[in-house]
């Protein structure tokens, strides 16, 4: 076993934050696709692509550095998402499943694609949208909550129900017609926004991969993505969280006239901040490893790195709150804003059982071997 | 990082765990006893567990850092108290007598001791007063002849009891040393205190009244080299909390899976599942920091600050996966003599040896760089007007009535 930490790394992480180029997305959606365009095309979406796809045919870690600069780079961690729900989620899939068709557009940023977060837990969230067959196609009608990129996507990809109840993956036209997307407020909002599909008719080569097998081609693919490299995005905005918090805490207070870093609690919170986010960093780092060289250990072991991070995320975020006091800097309350997005898919409702059914052989699933 | 392991790696593991059997097995008696078994040494000594985390040039394995902290594990999960003495000995108390002594030249012979189970060592630092404040040591060596006599009394201290050689923190001149100490010798007097847990680990102090030093065997070294000779400490206390959290996790999950409650096995239930899984979770966090911090340690860098975050954090993890376990396990845990019984005292141990958490934390700050805080008296209420009481009054306005 090895902890040496590539020379490269640091370099990818600069290089995450070189395709942000210090620019932050404009308030209107045409500059929000702009802005996501850009960052994609600024290498965000080609990291894992083979280099015969025109991609750049890195590995998980070196992807995981890249997008960790990035999203450190971000103020808000939503965008940064939406920047690898894009990069990752789309991409991956798309890539994986075969589709050569849309791939190349979404390799250079000119295409956008949008997923609902949901999508990776599979089976065990309703889909929300059914899948009737037509002539030479399908109609899909329903909702779907939690979709990143909505509103501004040019490829939407979403799983539906037939109607023997089996989920087939389509990639569709985002602007096809009977698509609406909601304003809401919300976590996450506006990049993550409702999207209702009514009456939207679509081709036989929407289809991606086998029809009514989107539980087993799709959902295990984004799984693992959930619980490996998508979690860089957290751990870049948590660094960025942390080291703004050890700035803070150098800086004049206002209790008891003192810094806020002579305040016992706002030292042992600041020590706190940076023990779970050293261990949260250990967990990514093993599952990014295991992505590329053991993908089968990858389901309770990325389960435990997401279920870490559920479990401590609000003692990490309260131990910031500690230092910043009532004024917390920018990134703080971005943090806070998007936090509750690590509820919505991939939660501890998810990864709880996931990993008490690898460690107890009970959930319709084997004991994995041990991974150490 | 590569997690991929190596056969020979492997086999020494797998070796190890079959020779500390017996260790395993008479785990409860030593606990009930307080008394580690003679066996217990020798078959650590026949194990080569001693000679594990030196370079082979001091006659050691010379095996890299992760492979040192999963054979730590694998000492630690057969019994926490026999790990405690031996790994202080070996690890700590002997990387301290490399790193400040002369290990090829004038301490040879010491750590030729220590590595084959001959001798035994001790770290001592802590004294009666208050383990976490150096201010309070009195400990001194002050110059005799063409040597040292050293005066004071360590307390806490594990292994004080039945130590031949001790590394001693002490004062001389202005400053501090550390002073390899034999305890064989008149002038030495020694006393046991009884545990909560880890009951096999000799642990109490020594009175040192004028016991000679021979010159070669003190140290001058700043404070702060204390903190990076500790991180060895914290890392093996670290590397306890884990074993003795995997214990309990293992034993937890095999009650789920065979006690049956509301007409199936416990595990069923969804939050006894939760309960594993955030304990499995939290244990391969602090188990993957321990291998990182241990395999940069071996090569040489300093990683104190790390390996303070582990020791926070992985002491702490123990105790909650020990409750976990308690809470699976319901009466049975409780049963006086069971083997989680003898964890859950264990676990705190581990949170306060060598450094309580809450000190450490102080130290992460302080290497995050927000600097070191002087400790003000607990006085800054004083004319805030938050020391006030409310007084009571007649006034209707606020509706008071007599
Ligand atoms: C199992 C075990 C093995 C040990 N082995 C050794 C050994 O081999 N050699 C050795 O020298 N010592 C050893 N010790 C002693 C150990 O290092 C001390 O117990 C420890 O450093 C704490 O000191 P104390 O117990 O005197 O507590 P005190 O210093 O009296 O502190 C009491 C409590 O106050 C709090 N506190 C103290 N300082 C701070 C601070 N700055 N900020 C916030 N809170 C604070 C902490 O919660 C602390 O636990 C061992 C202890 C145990 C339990």
């Amino acid at each position: 076993m090895d902890f040496s930490i590539p020379e490269t790394s640091a370099e990818r992480r600069r290089e995450g934050a070189g395709a942000v180029h210090g620019t932050v997305p404009g308030p209107t959606p045409a500059a929000r696709r702009r802005w996501v365009a850009q960052v994609s095309a600024n290498g965000a979406t080609a990291s894992r692509i083979p280099i015969a796809l025109g991609g750049h045919g890195r590995d998980a870690r070196a992807t995981g550095s890249l997008l960790s600069g990035l999203a450190a780079a971000v103020p808000d961690p939503t965008a940064a998402l939406a920047v690898a729900a894009n990069g990752l989620l789309v991409t991956e899939s798309l890539w994986r499943l075969g589709d050569q068709r849309r791939l190349p557009a979404i390799i250079t940023g000119e295409a956008i694609g949008a997923i609902d977060l949901t999508e990776a837990d599979g089976g065990a969230h309703p889909t929300g949208v059914t899948a009737h067959r037509t002539g030479n196609g399908w109609e899909l009608t329903g909702s779907k909550r939690w979709v990143v990129n909505a509103g501004i996507a040019d490829h939407f990809l979403l799983t539906a129900a037939g109607d023997d109840g089996s989920r087939t993956a389509f990639v569709i036209d985002a602007r096809s017609p009977g698509i609406l997307t909601e304003e809401v407020a919300g976590p996450g909002a506006p990049w993550i926004a409702p999207v209702r599909l009514d009456r939207v008719q679509v081709h036989d080569d929407a289809v991606l991969g086998t029809t009514g097998a989107a539980l087993t081609e799709l959902v295990p693919v984004l799984a693992a993505l959930d619980r490996s490299l998508m979690l860089t995005v957290w751990l870049g905005a948590l660094q960025d969280l942390a080291e703004q918090t050890r700035v803070l805490a150098l800086a004049d207070g206002s209790r008891f006239g003192r810094p806020a870093g002579r305040s016992q609690a706002a030292r042992f919170g600041l020590a706190d901040l940076i023990s779970h986010l050293d261990l949260f960093s250990g967990l990514v780092q093993r599952a990014l490893w295991q992505f590329d060289a053991r993908p089968e250990a990858l389901r309770a072991d990325g389960a435990a790195a997401r279920l870490y991070l559920s479990l401590h995320i609000d003692t990490m975020l309260a131990a910031a709150g500690e230092v910043a006091g009532p004024l917390p800097g920018h990134r703080l309350l971005h943090v806070l804003a998007a936090a509750p997005l690590l509820r919505v898919a991939s939660g501890p409702q998810i990864t709880r059982p996931v990993l008490a059914a690898a460690m107890t052989g009970l959930g319709g699933s084997t004991i994995l071997e041990e991974t150490r | 990082m590569n997690l991929r392991s190596d056969a020979v790696g492997e086999a020494l593991l797998a070796g190890l765990e079959n020779d500390l059997l017996p260790v395993a097995a008479r785990a409860a008696e030593a606990d009930r006893t307080a008394a580690l078994p003679g066996e217990n040494w020798d078959e650590i000594r026949e194990s080569g567990y001693l000679r594990l985390f030196h370079p082979a040039a001091l006659g050691g394995a010379g095996i890299d850092g992760v492979l040192q902290a999963r054979a730590m594990e694998v000492l630690a999960r057969a019994c926490g108290g026999t790990y405690w003495s031996a790994t202080m000995s070996t690890l700590l108390a002997g990387k301290l007598v490399t790193a400040y002594g002369d290990p090829a030249g004038k301490h040879r012979h010491l750590i030729d001791g220590v590595l084959s189970g001959e001798r035994k060592a001790c770290f001592a630092v802590v004294e009666p007063t208050s383990g976490s404040d150096p201010g309070t040591y009195r400990t001194r060596v002050r110059r005799s002849g063409a040597g040292y006599l050293i005066s004071g009394t360590k307390a806490k201290i594990t292994n004080a009891p039945d130590a031949d050689l001790a590394v001693i923190l002490a004062r001389l001149d202005e400053g501090w040393c550390f002073a390899f100490v034999d305890l064989r010798q008149p002038g030495v007097s020694r006393f046991t205190t009884p545990t909560l847990g880890l009951k096999a680990m000799p642990w109490g102090g020594f009175t040192l009244d004028d016991v000679p030093v021979e010159a070669q065997d003190v140290v001058p070294v700043p404070y702060t080299e204390f903190a990076r000779g500790m991180a060895w400490g914290w890392l093996f206390i670290s590397v306890s909390s884990i074993a003795t959290a995997e214990n309990a996790l293992a034993a937890a999950v095999r009650h789920a899976t065979v006690h049956e409650s509301w007409g199936r096995p416990l595990a069923h239930l969804e939050t006894v599942g939760s309960q594993l899984a955030d304990s499995r979770a939290e244990i391969d966090a602090v188990r993957l920091l321990a291998w990182e911090t241990s395999w940069h340690r071996t090569q040489g860098r300093d990683v104190t600050g790390r390996v303070a975050t582990l020791k926070i954090t992985a002491t702490e993890t123990a105790v909650r996966v020990l409750n976990r376990a308690v809470q699976i396990h319901g009466a049975q845990a409780l049963v006086s003599g069971s083997d989680l019984e003898r964890w859950y005292r264990d676990a705190p141990m581990n949170v306060i040896g060598g450094f309580a958490s809450n000190r450490l934390r102080e130290l992460v700050a302080e290497q995050a760089g927000v600097g070191h805080v002087p400790y003000e008296p607990f006085d800054w209420l004083q004319g805030t007007g938050l020391e006030l009481d409310l007084v009571a009054t007649a006034s209707p306005l606020v509706g008071v009535s007599r």
